[in-house]
């Protein structure tokens, strides 16, 4: 990542004109549809057109007088931070075994692991609707959450692995060598080294579950997230500036916690005081 | 040995990775506050056998006592033994005050004496006033000795030292080496060092085990491995020593002859020692045990002449090689440069004479 940056930086300063102009379209290309949702947010008109017809922040006042609103963001985040916190112990154990043990074929399972990466939400949401309708399980919260997980374990080990792999296994011994079993070595040892990754990776996985909307809309009961809310008020045109707006929040908010998670997640060791 | 002198006790010891054997048979004794050494080359096994003493690794075979307990069932965080590891394992995330202190949590001491016994370890490893410092602020030899303190904190039976100067300049590894042995001899706890460095072994050790391939070749003081190497592997691998062919020519009773072409003598070897060789068998004369001289040595029975080929300044001392009169063996001689001195000049391509007296030669098998 940082490696990137450097070499794109390098180019900038070289100023190498044709591959600048490039990067410039490649981010317009990228983020202007993207940008027509807060610019929108902010037009007092109810349709998207040219030439706005004023500015206003009536939107995002009348977000706070809808309780759906509240609601569905209030299970959201209840669904993104169980399903963080799940899938980032689950990450935390695949990933140590993945590193410390001497697992044959363990390219082959890496791949598989990180497969619902590129595998269509969409099958992951039929496969798991069948299977909870033939164990007779109710649609809930709980089962989008169940389906998050899937989703979001690729991201916890692929955001774990770098930081298992880049300490010397003797550290753990060495704790064991000083008299500390191993739940013990756990906490005094690899929990403190490898704490970016797993901040990394909760952060993370929160924005990937409450952005997402194919599982939950599959898997979804009568409880609704905010991806599930907005899809239903797109259906209602005089709601549509308001969908605007909240989708504005919901943008800046996954980029903050998105950048904050890959800028821990880069970084050195946390050096973290150990009072024992 | 009694019970009471041994401190671990390493029994049939074997250890097998898959199809790989990393150690095979080991069989050993070490002793109550002694300064036992693993040496051998790369891949020989040693890191192997000091894993298996800390609880790392699981004998295949074998058992291991430690100071008179089974340890086959005791975890690594049980046993009465520290480790130093080979890149030291310092934790990052801790100061070099918590890092020494990190094994005493157990112990349950009050925050006062926590810290009298960490500053008592700073002030053994000589570095005070570190306890601050991060591992990332430390240099290599002070890594070490953190590494040292660390383990020592905790009183073990036995400490294990997984080539602990091997990361570290000569300079400092001859400093630190000098250390080791003060600190060993002064806290008396049996110290157990792998090295492939047959000087630092030597100098460090108060008994040596050779290994190559995973087998224990000999047990023994520095002096016992150099003065009377049990085969010709551990006698080329502590010091120089020459090679010469050999063979038996009468044999009676408890002892037998055989006879060195190359030096145009023969030998006394006891029919036990014969029998554990067999009839391949070649003579070892260590360099510094043979004398040059310019004249036929008139007092000396065990001579023979050759040319001399090559002269060698090394600073203390000064090596010839010297091509024997026979089939153009080569054999090489040392000598302190001052004795080379008063020599004088030779040039290469000049008759010299070697002498020796019989105790230096060594017979040994071809194995
Ligand atoms: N975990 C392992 N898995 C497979 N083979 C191993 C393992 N550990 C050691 N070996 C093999 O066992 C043999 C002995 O290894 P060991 O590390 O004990 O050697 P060593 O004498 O310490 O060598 P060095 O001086 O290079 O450290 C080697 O052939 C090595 O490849
Ligand atoms: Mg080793």
């Amino acid at each position: 990542m940082s490696d990137q940056d450097t070499v794109k930086r390098h180019h900038f300063h070289k100023a190498n004109r044709s591959l600048q102009a490039y990067a410039f379209f490649f981010m317009f290309v990228l983020y202007a549809p993207i940008m027509f949702i807060p610019l929108f947010s902010f037009s007092s008109g109810l349709y998207i057109r040219f030439p706005i017809d004023g500015w206003t922040l009536q939107w995002y006042g009348d977000l706070w007088e809808r309780t759906a609103v509240l609601n569905a963001l209030k299970n959201s985040v209840r669904v993104g931070v169980s399903v963080a916190i799940v899938s980032t112990i689950l990450g935390i154990f695949a990933a140590k075994a993945l590193v410390r043990y001497r697992i044959p074929g363990k390219g082959p399972i890496i791949g598989f692991i990180l497969l619902p990466l590129v595998v269509p939400p969409i099958i992951f949401g039929v496969a798991l609707l069948l299977m909870v309708n033939a164990l007779g399980i109710p649609l809930s919260l709980y089962t989008i959450a169940a389906g998050h997980i899937i989703i979001c374990l690729p991201f916890a080990i692929a955001t774990l692995l770098p930081r298992f792999e880049g300490y010397d296994a003797a550290m753990e011994e060495a704790a064991a060598d000083l008299g500390e079993n191993s739940w013990w070595v756990f906490w005094r040892v690899t929990v403190p080294i490898i704490l970016p990754g797993i901040v990394a990776s909760l952060l993370l996985t929160f924005t990937v579950s409450f952005d997402e909307f194919v599982m939950a809309f599959f898997l979804g009961g009568t409880d609704l997230t905010l991806p599930l809310y907005v899809w239903g008020q797109l259906r209602i045109p005089r709601a549509f500036p308001v969908v605007l707006a909240l989708g504005t929040l919901i943008l800046l908010f996954s980029f903050l916690l998105v950048f904050l998670g890959l800028r821990i997640g880069r970084r050195g060791a946390i050096k973290l005081v150990d009072r024992d | 040995m009694t019970q009471d002198e041994t401190m671990i006790s390493v029994r049939n010891i074997g250890k097998r990775f898959g199809s790989v054997v990393a150690v095979e048979d080991a069989c050993f004794d070490i002793r109550r506050g002694e300064f036992f050494s693993l040496l051998g080359a790369s891949g020989s096994g040693k890191t192997t056998v000091l894993r298996i003493m800390a609880g790392f690794e699981a004998a295949t075979s074998g058992a291991i006592f430690i100071d008179g307990r089974q340890m086959d069932a005791v975890p690594p965080h049980q046993r009465p033994v520290n480790m130093v590891f080979q890149n030291y394992a310092i934790f990052p995330h801790l100061n070099v005050a918590d890092n020494i202190g990190f094994g005493l949590r157990k112990l349950k001491l009050d925050p006062v004496e926590r810290r009298r016994r960490i500053d008592e370890m700073l002030e053994l490893i000589k570095l005070p006033g570190f306890g601050d410092r991060l591992a990332d602020q430390l240099s290599g030899g002070q890594r070490q000795r953190v590494a040292l303190a660390r383990a020592l904190v905790l009183q073990p039976k036995v400490l294990l030292l997984d080539e602990p100067l091997g990361a570290l300049d000569k300079q400092l590894r001859e400093q630190m080496q000098v250390e080791l042995r003060a600190l060993q001899r002064s806290i008396g706890v049996t110290f157990v060092l792998v090295t492939h460095d047959q000087e630092e072994a030597l100098t460090l050790s108060d008994r040596i085990a050779v290994m190559a391939d995973g087998r224990v070749l000999q047990v023994d003081t520095p002096a016992g491995l150099y003065e009377r190497p049990c085969s010709r592997q551990v006698a080329g691998f502590v010091g120089n020593m020459n090679f010469l062919p050999a063979r038996v020519v009468s044999q009676d009773g408890g002892s037998a002859r055989i006879d060195v072409p190359g030096l145009q003598t023969t030998c006394s070897i006891s029919a036990e020692r014969l029998a554990r060789f067999g009839s391949d068998i070649s003579l070892a004369i260590r360099p510094e045990r043979m004398t040059l001289h310019r004249e036929r040595p008139a007092d000396q029975a065990n001579s023979v002449s050759g040319v001399l080929h090559d002269r060698m300044y090394l600073g203390e001392r000064t090596q010839f090689q010297v091509a024997l009169d026979d089939r153009g063996t080569t054999i090489a001689v040392s000598s302190s440069t001052t004795v080379a001195e008063r020599l004088g000049s030779i040039d290469p391509g000049a008759q010299v004479w070697l002498s020796w007296s019989e105790e230096a030669l060594i017979p040994l098998g071809n194995d």
